[in-house]
């Protein structure tokens, strides 16, 4: 077993070398460098040693960095795939058996994921090539994080389009990785939006002519019972069913359960930032509680004003959008206090929008791409604070 | 005695440490200067090759204040003065007679310096070679022989691995430490300061009616900047100059005997060193003398100094002026197979990223990038690690954007140089270098 992996690693390490004289300066593919180093950095870990600085470098680089994102996100895809397939099945009526909800599930998602990793590695490349500079790791996420936010029966060639604008125009026109300051996927999945909202409502079609009403939607549309909960306990929405995610929704953003261990896993090694993360839960309680308090005290109708606020927490996209999207450390502030702000605002407008705007029943997606454009100013405002606190050494 | 304590900073767990067993290494049969791995300064050399040098001899000057000399550290013949590109002097070796002769200088006792005017006390410490031991923050070069020190802050420490434990120099010359010690405070109006690590027992024993501060914690904690860091209540001190625990000694030995010291005790550490110890050696000594190792070892550097901060030498090369340690890495050529997606059992990491979290052995480190350049991602990995609580992400984009006042405004010139933001960025950029040279660019603007 160790001889036959010694043995395919010794071929592929070949192949890389037999092809790298092409892809170096004065070879025919010079210009395709990127692409063959993307590859290969796959593959092998650059043995470079250090130059001029510190001699010793931490081990960590920017490809583990962001590997690390997929595996927090492997549970919620594994448990969308499943999902996926098991509504669809019950959609139409057809049998239950696993191996089919997960075959039905896998017809569904892979094409979907495929699809944005290949246009978003196209643009990827065409700026690496164009601008001379390496691939950056950072599609590896923003490619997974958009497919999991679409519903499933979105056509290919919408999704196609939607990761186009958000490489292209939520990241590469601003100078790549790093110089966005807008989260790709949410800008690609707010294009998908706007441009087709016909298959963004808040009713997924979960197969051929069989809609469903997410739970945002049925919420939205209690006026006639009154009361939110019963009336997403008469949709059949239970607490523990939005919990856990066993409802037709977007393919990865459906269980807040598996989102909250991608959340702790993020936390744990260091990739996420807790603050983001607690400060938008705090946020979605607080301003969920407050409105509470707001109907009691007016006598609204609004039901959603009387949802009990963890009901926010556990529908629709919040759960996966504080998790995995307003943690990405380059659309989200820098600064520790910045980053409560950052996620407390986001857990507020989230709610805000679902509570008051019957527009758009779900609020996470704007509320983060909105606080990301706020995130250099509350980066700027902390920044301020930290100069003033210093000794001045001038 | 103020107990302080650093919160960042990083203290790798690592193989390579020196026992604290002391080797007298033999006399060498020559010895090197090396002029251009002393920071900031323009040597003139006052010798031609083939002249005859004894030990405390001028060998060269810094031209930018030729008062601040650097003498032989033996006698005998200039063998040879290698230059580098640009006329840099990389080195000027001698060849050692057999019975050294050394220039004499005048013995004085403690009671001799507290009567001397300041003025004497420096012209000594000058013309004794000893003032380039004395460094000012925040730019760390050479005090100026000018301006009295504000401050003046003794480093005794080991915690950049891997540095002299003071505890080993300082054996049965605690008496020097003292008189050393009263010649600084003649320099300054205000305090000097003897910085410590409290968990060096072996010091506290020796030494420990002397230490003013002790500062706890991981690598830098033994820098001044960290110390001033922890310290300052208004800007007097950001000029405060600095000195090692085993150049104080230097310098009192200089004034009790009255000949140039040339005894250096130097830490020889890192996975590829043959013997982790501490070597009793001569100053300008061949590091392949102390390495105790084949120096056709292929794949290893040979770092002076600690492993962040260090400088890299030909394994031919000799111990500098300020140098108080030798480690050998290895350099790894191997590319590792689909190395992002192993649990890493044995990988440096400050991250919790790799399961050497829970791998208490000590790890090997090396001289490698562990990954490509990138652009950065705002992971603020490295203002959580920096020991002066800067926030390096945000100068070195000011520094990108030439915006210099608020890179000063955010702390620049606090920057200690420890090298940790470099070290742990995920992007690889070298942070540290970003900072340093604007730092010295400042400098260069205001001097004009």
């Amino acid at each position: 077993m160790e001889k036959r992996h010694n043995l395919i690693v010794r071929n592929i390490r070949a192949l890389f070398d037999r092809l790298r004289p092409h892809f170096d300066a004065g070879g025919k593919w010079a210009a395709y460098y990127p692409v063959f180093d993307a590859f290969e950095t796959v593959f092998f870990l650059p043995a470079d040693a250090t130059g001029a600085g510190p001699h010793v470098r931490d081990s960590l680089d920017l490809k583990r960095f962001m590997s690390l994102v997929l595996v927090a996100l492997a549970p919620v895809l594994l448990f969308g795939i499943y999902n996926c397939g098991y509504q669809t099945r019950l959609a139409n009526g057809l049998g239950m058996n696993f191996v089919a909800i997960c075959l039905s599930g896998l017809k569904i998602v892979l094409p979907l994921i495929a699809v944005s990793y290949a246009v978003g590695f196209f643009w990827e490349f065409l700026f690496a090539i164009v601008r001379k500079h390496n691939v950056s790791e950072g599609l590896l996420v923003s490619g997974l994080l958009f497919p999991l936010t679409l519903p499933p029966t979105l056509p290919l060639w919408q999704a196609a389009i939607g990761i186009s604008f958000g490489i292209v125009i939520g990241k590469e026109v601003f100078g790549g990785t790093g110089r966005n300051f807008l989260n790709p996927a949410l800008t690609a999945r707010a294009f998908i939006f706007f441009a087709y909202p016909a298959q963004l409502s808040g009713n997924v079609w979960t197969a051929d002519a069989v809609s469903g009403a997410t739970p945002l939607a049925a919420a939205c549309a209690t006026a006639l019972h009154g009361n939110a909960v019963d009336c997403l306990q008469h949709a059949g929405y239970s607490f523990s069913n939005l919990f856990f995610g066993w409802y037709p929704g977007s393919i990865g953003a459906t269980s807040a359960f598996l989102c909250l261990l991608g959340a702790a896993f993020l936390i744990y090694v260091g990739v996420a930032s807790y603050r983001t993360i607690l400060g938008g839960i705090a946020g979605v309680l607080v301003t969920g509680y407050l409105l509470n308090a707001l109907a009691a005290v007016s006598g609204s109708a609004l039901p959603m004003l009387k949802l009990n606020p963890v009901y926010h927490l556990v529908m629709g996209g919040f759960a996966f959008g504080i998790a995995y999207m307003a943690t990405d450390p380059v659309s989200s502030p820098g600064m520790p206090a910045s980053r409560w702000i950052y996620g407390f605002a986001i857990g507020m407008l989230t709610v805000l929008i679902r509570v008051f705007n019957p527009a758009y029943v779900e609020g996470v997606m704007l509320a983060i791409l909105f606080m990301n454009l706020f995130a250099p100013l509350l980066d700027q405002l902390e920044i301020k604070r930290h100069i003033r606190k210093r000794i001045p050494n001038v | 005695m103020k107990p302080l304590e650093l919160k960042k900073g990083y203290a790798p767990n690592i193989n390579g440490k020196p026992s604290d067993h002391i080797f007298q290494s033999d006399k060498p049969n020559r010895l090197g200067l090396a002029p251009s791995r002393i920071a900031h300064i323009k040597p003139r050399l006052h010798i031609a090759e083939g002249d005859h040098v004894q030990i405390g001899s001028l060998i060269f000057t810094d031209k930018r204040d030729s008062r601040i000399k650097f003498l032989s550290p033996g006698a005998g013949r200039i063998q040879r003065i290698l230059f580098g590109k640009r006329r840099v002097i990389e080195s000027v070796e001698i060849e050692l007679d057999p019975r050294e002769s050394s220039c004499d200088f005048p013995v004085l006792s403690r009671n001799d310096i507290d009567r001397m005017p300041r003025r004497e006390v420096i012209d000594t410490l000058l013309n004794g070679g000893m003032w380039p031991f004395l460094r000012a923050l925040p730019f760390r070069d050479i005090a100026s022989p000018d301006a009295p020190a504000p401050q003046i802050i003794v480093t005794l420490g080991n915690r950049h691995p891997f540095c002299a434990d003071p505890a080993v120099y300082l054996n049965n010359r605690a008496d020097w430490l003292a008189l050393g010690l009263s010649a600084l405070q003649r320099l300054t109006d205000g305090a000097v300061h003897v910085v410590a690590d409290p968990h060096n027992a072996g010091l506290q024993a020796t030494a420990g009616n002397m230490i003013t501060h002790t500062l706890a914690g991981p690598y830098p904690a033994d820098d001044p900047a960290v110390f001033v860091h922890h310290t300052r209540i208004d800007a007097h001190a950001n000029q405060s100059w600095y000195i090692d625990g085993q150049d104080v000694l230097a310098i009192a030995e200089l004034l009790a005997t009255g000949a140039y010291p040339i005894q250096r005790a130097v830490a020889v550490g890192g996975a590829r060193a043959g013997c982790r110890q501490h070597a009793f050696t001569r100053m300008g000594a061949p590091l392949a003398s102390i390495a105790a190792t084949p120096a056709a070892q292929p794949d290893t550097r040979w770092i002076v100094g600690g492993i962040f901060t260090g400088q890299a030498a030909p394994a031919d090369g000799y111990l500098g002026f300020y140098d108080t340690a030798l480690n050998l890495l290895p350099i790894d050529r191997e590319k590792e197979f689909m190395a992002f997606a192993r649990g890493g059992h044995s990988k440096l990491s400050h991250s919790k990223t790799f399961l050497s979290r829970f791998n208490r052995q000590p790890l090997t480190a090396d001289c490698n990038t562990h990954g490509e350049v990138r652009a950065c991602v705002n992971c603020a990995f490295c203002s959580q690690i920096c020991p002066v609580d800067l926030l390096p992400q945000f100068i070195y984009k000011d520094i990108l954007a030439d915006d210099i006042d608020e890179a000063l405004a955010l702390g620049l010139l606090d920057c200690a140089e420890c090298g940790l933001c470099t070290f742990v960025c995920p992007s690889k950029i070298d942070i540290g270098a970003v900072l340093q040279k604007a730092k010295f660019v400042y400098r260069l603007e205001n001097q004009a």
